[in-house]
């Protein structure tokens, strides 16, 4: 294509062919980018879009700005957007310093400095980046500057050799760079060296290329494991975790972070704006959905407000999120046992922390008793819900003084489900957590799946069915039939929220050693039960023989007995008994003598014939 | 899955309670505390085979257990607590109408018999107890004529409630009955060492009281520190009359009441399933 055929102005440093949006990494994007955006970029303004930036981030910014233009580095990008955008956005292809001095009002980087230069560009490091930003905006402009964080948990447990990470991106080595900051304070003091004081930032969480949750600098640092912004920080975490190949669970140091106040220090990457804070200090994409719920502290907790409609009124107005989803090829089930409805997510949610980390504290522990008097408050508390809809995730549902409250979650039954199977769903996903992740507990590896889960539901005041004989190795036990629709429901949640409950669906290195290492010891342990079995087995085989050889004995003792009592019946002495014992009989001798006499007589008579 | 399972009727109690045949106890997936001690439950010498479960009474025991290398604890309380709960009434008579003192011995097993001075404690029993004294010994002792003799000697009733077992022989399951009987009959209940007869006691509505020689027995390993250590950790249960509500905490806590599961639970931990 000769430059007489281009549709974008061109400055030094373009390249061609490359994309920013259809290589192994896309643009930024996200709703929760998007409704920060809405909130802090002023109207009227003349803003400048510096690197990629997906177009409903693009949208935003055009229908706040007087005039938007827009620099990507990739030739055939611009001429995308301009096709897409036409007069709305003036799409410029080129490296940021090969920009003439300009004064935009507003610059929105949110995708960092890491992709303004060409493979034609000088070698300008973080700093001198920044410096050229800094050169196309006025002083008093408002700046919304991404930087993705080097020592994020997602890139020190990232098992991918560091030149491996960046795809084709990395032509220079990017990431090893003295000037480069690598802490939120760091970001802002550079801010601050180029003439933008005062800025603040945000930690954001992200999944690929989409920001799903952002927290203020100081929220971030505040919050403690289990409690909200924790919570939605970690849900995001883990959703990153199934695309990027970690070397141990992100869960378990976000949460070592939460508990020393560096989430903010351990966020995949920053936000930086240089502009009165922004409406809320947290902002979090639903997980599998679209919307966004926005957080502000409140007198014993947070306010919670949505972009798409008033919470808590809409309850029973279930969005068909589930067929939209299958529609979009997000989600394969079209009569999925699991919908969205934003009505379930309460206005209010209390500053407490999770039910799930006080029974992961309690299983750790190996406190049953406690686990188990949770455990039973939880299921009064359940069972006296006034819906039964909300499938009931004891990582959303909060511990409120001697109470529970409902989180954030949106995700209902689409019809409806017995309070004990909801009950059971909650179990499951708390199961697949548990063992999953290879957590501390103490119950034995035979009764984890079906029992186990029926077991906690026991706890929860659900009487467990009546057991059934094992026919064969693989009868299911009892418990099975019981915990069926709950483990259905808790899959379906599972399948909405794109995050597997179950971490060893996506096994990081130390899981799967974990899972490997388990399965040694199953075979250790079983072997160990065959021994143990052996031995009693030969308990037995001894008890035997000695009732055996009791047995024995006895019989020999029953067969001298016999042996001398028919020796005796024999002998003359026990014939002379016998005659005796009958002659003693006799009661009139005198007849007895008659009759012997005539028997005698008739045996001689009939011997002489 | 171990003959000690069996010991006392332990096994055949909580099959009892799951709903089994308590006459013959399904085997029973790891191995089963049998009484109170300062150590995991099991004796410093116990062996286990590769991988085993432990199912003790209460929470102390897993933890020190844990400190040796031991893992693959799971605590459920002690089957007494389990036959109490089966047997509210056996041999219970009107609070008024109990009276007198269950005296147990330290006993010795069938590996190791007991020395020391029963004259001496026989004459300090009499000088503490205010009403008849009812002196339990262990079948070891109570075959033996000259031990058992000195005890009847002094005017105490004898009573033993019959054989532990070994090797699934010779086990009366009612062991445990009788002696729960027998509590229930007496105000009192007391021995010369901290030992799960006064437990048991104190759990069948029994005053407390440990005082006395507490003999040696042959062999004794103090690898867990001994009397002297029992002196330290549960001071509120010695002496000749003890503060009933601080023994009746204690013995909650090393019975292991907060532990005890229900049936269907029990059936599931001990993998008691029907195999047909």
């Amino acid at each position: 294509m000769s430059d007489n055929q281009l549709a974008v102005d061109v400055v030094r440093g373009e390249m061609q062919p490359w994309s920013d949006y259809e290589g192994k990494r896309g643009a930024v994007q996200g709703p929760v980018l998007r409704a920060l955006l809405d909130d802090v970029l002023p109207s009227g303004a003349r803003t400048l879009i510096v690197g990629p930036h997906s177009a409903d981030l693009i949208e935003v910014v055009v229908a706040k700005s007087a005039k938007a233009t827009m620099l990507v580095r990739s030739v055939s990008d611009a001429n995308s957007l301009a096709e897409r955008f036409g007069d709305d956005l003036q799409v410029i292809a080129g490296a940021l310093d090969g920009m003439e001095p300009a004064a935009f009002e507003v610059v929105v980087a949110a995708d960092g400095l890491d992709r303004v230069l060409g493979y034609d560009s000088d070698d300008l490091n973080w700093s001198a980046r920044l410096d050229a930003l800094a050169a196309v905006a006025s002083p008093s402009a408002v700046v919304v500057l991404g930087l993705e964080n080097e020592f994020s948990l997602t890139n020190l447990l990232d098992r991918r050799l560091p030149q491996d990470r960046h795809a084709d991106d990395d032509w220079r080595p990017l990431h090893d760079d003295p000037t480069r900051p690598v802490s939120a304070d760091q970001l802002l003091a550079e801010l601050s060296r180029v003439g933008f004081a005062g800025a603040h930032a945000y930690a954001a969480f992200s999944a690929k290329d989409a920001v799903l949750t952002l927290l203020a600098s100081d929220t971030a640092a505040a919050t403690r494991p289990g409690e909200l912004p924790a919570r939605l920080a970690l849900e995001a975490l883990e959703t990153a975790a199934v695309a990027v190949p970690l070397l141990a669970p992100i869960a378990e140091g976000a949460t070592a972070a939460a508990r020393a106040g560096l989430l903010a220090s351990t966020a995949p990457s920053w936000l930086a704006l240089t502009t009165t804070p922004a409406r809320h200090p947290i902002y979090a994409q639903t997980s599998g959905h679209t919307t966004v719920l926005t957080a502000d502290t409140a007198a014993a907790g947070w306010s919670i407000t949505t972009d798409q409609r008033e919470l808590g009124a809409a309850a029973g107005e279930e969005a068909d999120f589930a067929a939209a989803r299958a529609a979009s090829g997000d989600a394969p089930a079209a009569a999925a046992p699991v919908v969205f409805d934003l009505g379930a997510v309460p206005g209010s949610v209390p500053g407490g922390i999770t039910v799930e980390t006080q029974l992961l504290r309690f299983a750790a522990a190996e406190d049953v008793p406690g686990f188990r008097a949770l455990a039973a408050r939880l299921g009064e508390w359940a069972r006296a819900q006034d819906s039964a809809r909300l499938v009931l995730r004891w990582d959303d549902v909060v511990v409120d003084g001697d109470g529970f409250a409902a989180g954030v979650s949106p995700w209902v039954t689409a019809g409806d489900e017995s309070a004990v199977d909801v009950l059971a769903a909650a179990w499951w996903r708390f199961h697949d957590r548990l063992i999953g992740g290879h957590r501390r507990h103490p119950w034995p590896p035979w009764m984890v799946g079906d029992d186990l889960v029926s077991a906690w539901l026991g706890m929860s005041g659900v009487e467990a069915p009546a057991p059934v004989a094992a026919t064969k190795p693989e009868t299911p036990p009892a418990s099975g039939a019981q915990v069926a629709r709950g483990k259905e429901l808790a899959e379906a949640l599972a399948s909405a929220l794109g995050i597997p409950a179950d971490a060893s669906q996506t096994p990081d290195v130390r899981t799967a050693l974990a899972d490997a290492e388990r399965a040694q010891q199953e075979v250790f342990e079983l072997k160990g039960q065959i021994f143990g079995l052996e031995r009693t087995l030969g308990f037995r085989d001894k008890a035997l023989k000695t009732r055996e050889n009791r047995l024995r004995e006895m019989r020999l003792q029953v067969q001298k007995v016999n042996a001398e009592r028919a020796r005796l019946r024999s002998s003359r002495a026990f014939a002379a008994v016998t005659v005796v014992r009958k002659v003693a009989t006799i009661r009139n001798p005198r007849k007895f003598a008659g009759k012997l006499k005539r028997r005698l007589k008739r045996i001689v008579r009939n011997r002489l014939g | 899955m171990h003959h000690h399972n069996h010991y006392y009727g332990q096994a055949h109690i909580l099959a009892r309670y799951a709903g089994l045949d308590d006459q013959a106890p399904p085997r029973l997936r790891g191995y089963l505390q049998h009484g109170w001690n300062i150590a995991d439950g099991w004796n410093p010498v116990h062996e286990f085979f590769d991988g085993a479960w432990r199912f003790t009474w209460s929470d102390a025991p897993r933890r020190r257990g844990h400190a040796l290398g031991r893992r693959n604890y799971h605590s459920i309380g002690a089957p007494w607590l389990y036959l109490l709960d089966l047997e509210p009434e056996l041999g219970a008579v009107p609070e008024e109408e109990r009276e007198g003192t269950l005296w147990f011995l330290f006993h010795g097993w069938e590996g190791g018999k007991i020395q020391g001075d029963h004259k001496r404690l026989i004459d300090e029993i009499r000088e503490t107890e205010p009403g008849p004294v009812t002196f339990s010994l262990y079948y070891t002792e109570y075959e033996r004529p000259e031990i058992r003799k000195s005890y009847e000697d002094a005017g105490f009733r004898v009573v033993s409630f019959g054989r532990r077992g070994f090797s699934y022989e010779g086990t009366d399951p009612r062991f445990l009955y009788k002696q729960l009987t027998e509590l229930r009959k007496h105000k009192r209940v007391a021995a010369n060492r901290l030992s799960t007869a006064i437990f048991y006691g104190i759990a069948a509505g029994c005053e407390p009281a440990v005082y006395g020689d507490p003999m040696e027995m042959e062999g004794e390993n103090p690898l867990f520190g001994g009397q002297s250590r029992i002196a330290r950790l549960w001071p509120e249960m010695l002496g000749k009359e003890i503060d009933l509500a601080a023994a009746r905490a204690t013995t909650d806590l090393e019975l292991g009441v907060p532990w005890m599961l229900p049936p269907a639970e029990l059936r599931m931990l001990f993998d008691w399933r029907e195999r047909v």
